[in-house]
């Protein structure tokens, strides 16, 4: 009886089939956090945009602090890989500079700097690092190339091995995406420090950025300030934010963008 | 018609006459190419450029020939594969270099298959005419007197034909009778590590192809395996049929001897290089052409999972660095490097070597070392080039109270410096613009953080100082 084998062999094919339609169907929902939490980024696609073309340094800055912010021990070792194109508009503000990586959480000697030469290869770097389980940080500013199919290639392939990527947009850029989450960031004046140089300015304290979540999937927007401190991202509370000590946390709500 | 002869002339005798331009170094590659293409029967090949008409190409066949079926049969294949592709050719096999030279040019001319293989040296020289010497004008002074062969002057003292005729007779003398060692300086480099295959049918598709890359690069992973070698750079040598040779390079980051892993990337190569296989590939050859220290790898007792926890997986990592530079190019992939030097735009950078020489490159076993963090606090992002910036500041030395930046009018509200670094004087090429660089850290009233610097130290070095940008955030 040559045909009961394929018989049995179809079933579990046509389970395993269902179970992966299913898988694709079932909406995403992301608990909307509060506090610390919110700031730790699920596997997947997340984007960054600056508000405005000169707080793309911030947004960049912000990007790289949130790539290990909240990982596990173990995944903080990951390789990273850094993808810019060679033609880029963020490059207005120079290259990455390996001395300050550190600062930001991220050991140099685990990044990969790939300066692709358009904006598909761009692309296959970025999906390529992700299929060997890298974290990666992607660059791709106004590209026609990073669309739906794309950031949603790049979102499977994310969480296929359980890694982030964070890809940094144009300010301008209004085109749809797959990603998880999308934030606009803007830096913010940090606190001054409490002496006065010989100078008469004040020193610079912990940098702070406003980081406004404009999507989430399956959550309402939000709206954050944020400081880096400790090789860490912390939620300012009401009453830390600047220059506003007197109102109490209570009756200060920020209204989401 | 001959050699040497007046153009107009010889449009005289023959109006129909082709005529082209002598292009010796078009000539020159395409004997080198031949001499490649010649490594079919021999590794070790050269050309050998002589007069107009007088190319030869020197294969060491030493311990090849029973490969072929025998001297009479390589050689009659090879005259065969030689004259397939349009050109005239003659060929000798002899125990010396200089004896080969002198057959495949005077008598091989004459026997009708063009061949000859010498087996007695002395009975095989002393036939020859004296050009066959390699001696060149010198030839034309014997004849004068009358020595026309070889054998005329093998019999000769030596003593008087070096003062007559000059060292260089006796020399090529003895090289030819194989009393002086001649060598034959090989085109390609000697690499110790090779596969290759060869096939009675060329393979005419890419699959073909790409299945016998995996099984060369099988073949050359157990040498290097035996040897305790892994593979730095490897070069694919495709023969096509019809003479002529695809070569395909890679580099790996860290030595390798993954076979698949080889495979994988000369496949990219071989999918991105669209090469022309033409009539078919029929031989296949893999070089290992620089290879690095590469010792067995142990499992842990109790599984490897554990001993890589808290390590950076370098061996995962090297991988993706290859199929990147594979596919995007070897340039274009980059690794933090740092120099020993004070400069910002010096002290860190980005090197696409895959392994520069000594500790530039930031690669430490990511277990404890928190060198990077003492390093004094700089900007994420640095321009290549510092661009100048009209800065307003309160006093000469002190840090600017507003700038203007391409255009943009920032107003500083935080400022941290000055962080001052002197020039690196004993570098010829800080010689240039020998100034003081005092670095400002600043941040505008937005909270967007900037680097300054104030090139030349207020006073001392210059009247009037120029504000520069380097970095951001």
């Amino acid at each position: 009886m040559p045909t009961a084998p394929r018989v049995l062999r179809g079933r579990p094919q046509l389970e395993e089939l269902r179970r992966q339609i299913q898988a694709i169907e079932t909406p995403i929902t992301v608990p909307v956090l509060t506090g610390q939490d919110a700031l730790v980024l699920g596997p997947g696609l997340h984007e960054v945009c600056p508000a405005s073309y000169l707080d793309t340094p911030a947004a960049l800055a912000f990007q790289i602090g949130m790539l290990g912010h909240g990982l596990a021990e173990q995944d903080r070792l990951r390789p990273v890989i850094w993808v810019r194109s060679a033609g880029h508009r963020a490059h207005d503000f120079g290259r990455p500079y390996p001395l300050a990586l550190a600062r930001w959480g991220l050991e140099p000697e685990r990044v990969l700097l790939v300066e692709a030469r358009d904006a598909s290869d761009v692309l296959w770097a970025m999906e390529e690092g992700l299929n060997a389980g890298a974290l990666v940080v992607g660059e791709v500013g106004a590209s026609l190339r990073y669309d739906l199919t794309a950031s949603r290639r790049l979102h499977r392939s994310a969480q296929a091995r359980s890694a982030r990527v964070l890809v940094l947009r144009g300010h301008q850029d209004i085109q749809p995406s797959a990603a998880l989450t999308r934030w606009r960031l803007s830096a913010l004046p940090s606190p001054d420090r409490p002496w006065r140089g010989a100078t008469g300015l004040p020193g610079l304290g912990v940098p702070r950025f406003c980081a406004v979540l404009e999507r989430v999937r399956g959550g309402p927007p939000k709206s954050f300030e944020v400081e880096w401190k400790n090789a860490a991202f912390h939620v300012l509370e009401p009453a830390e934010m600047a220059r506003r000590a007197t109102q109490s946390a209570s009756q200060f709500s920020r209204l989401a963008v | 018609m001959r050699r040497g002869q007046a153009l107009a002339d010889a449009k005289a005798l023959e109006p129909g006459l082709r005529i082209a331009p002598f292009a010796p170094d078009a000539d020159r590659r395409l004997l080198g190419a031949f001499a490649r293409w010649s490594g079919r029967w021999s590794p070790w090949t050269a050309p050998d450029p002589g007069e107009p008409g007088e190319d030869g190409v020197m294969v060491d066949i030493s311990g090849c020939a029973h490969l072929f079926g025998g001297e009479d049969q390589l050689v009659t294949a090879a005259l065969d594969a030689v004259r397939g592709q349009g050109l005239t050719a003659h060929a000798a096999i002899a125990p010396t270099i200089g004896l080969a030279w002198g057959l495949a040019r005077f008598p091989a001319r004459r026997v009708p298959t063009g061949w000859l293989i010498a087996h007695d040296v002395g009975a095989s020289l002393h036939g020859l005419p004296v050009e066959a010497l390699r001696i060149g004008d010198t030839a034309a002074r014997l004849r004068r007197f009358g020595l026309k062969r070889v054998g005329d002057i093998a019999g000769l003292p030596r003593a008087n034909l070096a003062r007559r005729f000059g060292p260089d007779l006796v020399r090529r003398l003895d090289q030819a009778r194989g009393q002086e060692d001649e060598t034959l300086n090989p085109l390609q480099p000697k690499t110790p590590f090779r596969a290759r295959m060869r096939f009675a049918d060329a393979l005419l598709l890419l699959e073909g192809i790409k299945q016998a890359v995996r099984e060369t690069a099988n073949t050359l992973c157990a040498h290097l395996e035996s040897e305790g070698r892994g593979l730095r750079r490897a070069e694919l040598n495709l023969f096509r049929v019809d003479g002529k040779i695809h070569l395909l390079i890679i580099g790996t980051a860290a030595p390798a001897r993954d076979a698949a892993h080889i495979a994988r990337l000369f496949n990219e190569k071989l999918d991105r290089a669209e090469i022309d296989i033409g009539f078919g590939i029929d031989v296949i050859e893999l070089n290992a052409t620089a290879t690095g220290a590469l010792s067995g790898r142990q499992s842990g007792l109790i599984g490897d999972a554990s001993l890589n926890d808290n390590r950076l997986d370098t061996e995962a990592f090297a991988r993706l660095t290859d199929r990147l530079s594979v596919r995007l190019g070897e340039t274009r992939v980059k690794r933090a490097a740092r120099r020993d030097s004070h400069i910002p735009e010096r002290a860190a950078g980005w090197s696409a070597e895959t392994n520069p020489s000594g500790s530039a490159l930031m690669v430490r076993e990511a277990s404890g070392q928190q060198a990077f963090l003492l390093s004094p606090e700089r900007p994420l992002l640095i321009l290549a080039r510092p661009e100048p910036a009209e800065a307003v500041a309160e006093i000469p030395d002190g840090p600017p109270r507003s700038f203007v930046w391409r255009r943009t009018h920032h107003q500083v509200h935080q400022a941290e410096g000055p962080e001052r670094l002197a020039p690196e004087w004993w570098r010829p090429e800080s010689r240039a613009s020998p100034k003081t660089r005092d670095y400002f850290r600043i941040e505008t009233i937005e909270g967007r953080r900037f680097w300054l610097y104030r090139d030349g130290l207020y006073g001392p070095e210059t009247r009037n100082p120029q504000w520069f940008v380097h970095g951001a955030s």
